[in-house]
């Protein structure tokens, strides 16, 4: 993935005025895992997000990096019974 | 340092627990609710969380967590590129009346992409594909069509198999990247999506689930990119890669009556178009899997309660260059993106767990079911 430093698994939500679908024209680079009527779950360097942050496109929430996502590998969240709603 | 599993709730309003998340303390978040979270973190991370107005309760130390649940068994539950191979040869050794392997072409760096016929006889019109692991870290595409292909020959005897062995084929091919599925079992590679194409720019990597040739590079977005170093690379010209050709020179070869390939993850059910918000212009063909996506979601909630969306495939974003705009755009024939589960991130996303791999199996057998007897049963 381009970009510069840690990569996060990171929740966008577009900034007042701007739309999801405005987001994912906005051509950054992202890897995008979820898309939601109001919010992107996406895989983003910390350069990337910094520009996500620098250009007032969405607010940025950083959930994990990806080397500690990685690292949960199997028999992580999935595997309790109340973690089954997004 | 000790690291531990907590249980964080919110003791006051200046710490809610939806700020949890943008912390930047490094916090392993693995559960979000809404009176509580469940994550891993060290014994400082743990006293900063106290000290900022947040309930801290210790459940168990990450050491003993990972003692009883990182089996071997579970990090086993998938198949390799090699062991698929063979468990895709003794099913068609073991069942020669019914099954056949095919190398339908050979991946980038040269290991053989794999299709199992299942079927009586040769040279049936009616014939139904499924695919798996067009994208490397979606292990679970892989599971379900091989789980699929293994109750068959399971139940070839017994009807409706029975009738639909009889009647037509069904080509599983449960591994379209292997190079990219070999490469997410390196150290530090769990998350690689595309094939392992070396681009002239230095980077490596095409989206094989971008690079067939219906409406091929007209988008250029995040979501289907044509900088190579992009995770939806889709790549120097359509068919551009041996993997896809592959698939290509299949559906071209069998002129399936319907194609469903397997995702993760979302829990969705996609049908055309990927490449404009536009649907389906032929009434009958969308009311057709329209109607057949809402049946596929009705059947997979009937199993275990998970519910999968069914919806067209631009409404989770747009894609131009997938496989089933392809087969739809191309062929005219019923066609279906199925996105795996888990529903979302916090679930595990593109990790799922081993043992879900049969939940999973189990909920979409009747789904898979019901595609292969509308292909099959179709009125000529």
């Amino acid at each position: 993935m381009a970009g510069r430093g840690e990569t996060w698994i990171a929740r966008l939500t577009p900034a007042s005025g701007r739309s999801v679908d405005d987001l994912l024209a906005a051509r950054l680079g992202l890897d995008v895992w979820e898309r939601h009527p109001d919010h992107l779950v996406v895989a983003a360097t910390e350069g990337q997000l910094g520009e996500v942050e620098r250009r007032h496109l969405a607010e940025v929430e950083r959930l994990v990096t990806r080397s500690q996502y990685e690292a949960r590998t199997d028999d992580g969240p999935g595997t309790t019974s109340s973690a089954t709603s997004p | 340092m000790a690291s531990v599993i907590v249980r964080v709730t919110s003791t006051s309003a200046r710490s809610p627990l939806a700020r949890l998340v943008a912390i930047p303390l490094g916090l392993d978040l693995w559960e979000l609710h809404p009176d509580h979270a469940v994550l891993q973190a060290d014994e400082a991370q743990a006293s900063r969380l106290e000290a900022m107005g947040y309930a801290v309760e210790q459940l168990r130390l990450s050491e003993s967590y990972l003692t009883d649940f990182a089996t071997e068994s579970a990090v086993t539950g998938y198949h390799s590129a090699q062991t698929l191979e063979e468990d895709l040869r003794q099913l068609a050794d073991d069942n020669p009346e019914i099954a056949e392997l095919h190398e339908i072409g050979h991946s980038v760096e040269g290991r053989p992409i794999l299709a199992l016929r299942l079927g009586e006889r040769r040279g049936s019109s009616r014939k139904v594909a499924f695919l798996g692991c067009h994208h490397a870290r979606e292990w679970i595409s892989v599971e379900v069509p091989f789980l699929l292909a293994e109750d068959l020959v399971a139940n070839a005897s017994a009807d409706p198999v029975r009738e639909w062995l009889q009647r037509g084929e069904i080509w599983v091919a449960p591994m379209v990247n292997p190079d990219g599925h070999e490469f997410t079992r390196t150290p530090g590679n769990r998350l690689w999506r595309k094939n392992r194409r070396r681009n002239r720019d230095g980077t490596v990597g095409v989206d094989l689930n971008r690079n067939y040739g219906y409406m091929w590079g007209t988008l250029d977005i995040d979501t289907s990119s044509h900088t190579p170093a992009d995770e939806t690379y889709v790549g120097p010209r359509a068919f551009s890669e041996p993997e896809s050709r592959a698939v290509r020179d299949l559906v071209a070869r069998q002129a399936f009556g319907g194609v469903l390939t397997y995702h993760s993850y979302s829990q969705l059910i996609l049908y055309p178009w990927g490449y404009t918000d536009e649907p389906i212009v032929d009434e009958t063909d969308h009311r057709e899997m329209r109607d057949l996506a809402g049946d596929m979601q009705r059947l997979i909630a009937g199993v275990h309660g998970e519910t999968y969306t069914a919806q067209q495939s631009s409404r989770l974003y747009p894609t131009a260059g997938d496989t089933t705009d392809w087969t739809y755009g191309e062929y005219d024939v019923p066609s279906f993106t199925v996105e795996l589960r888990p529903a979302s991130a916090l679930e595990g996303g593109f990790i799922l767990p081993a043992g879900q791999i049969q939940p999973c199996w189990e909920e979409n057998r009747p789904a898979a079911h019901a595609f292969i007897g509308h292909v099959l049963e179709k009125p000529a």
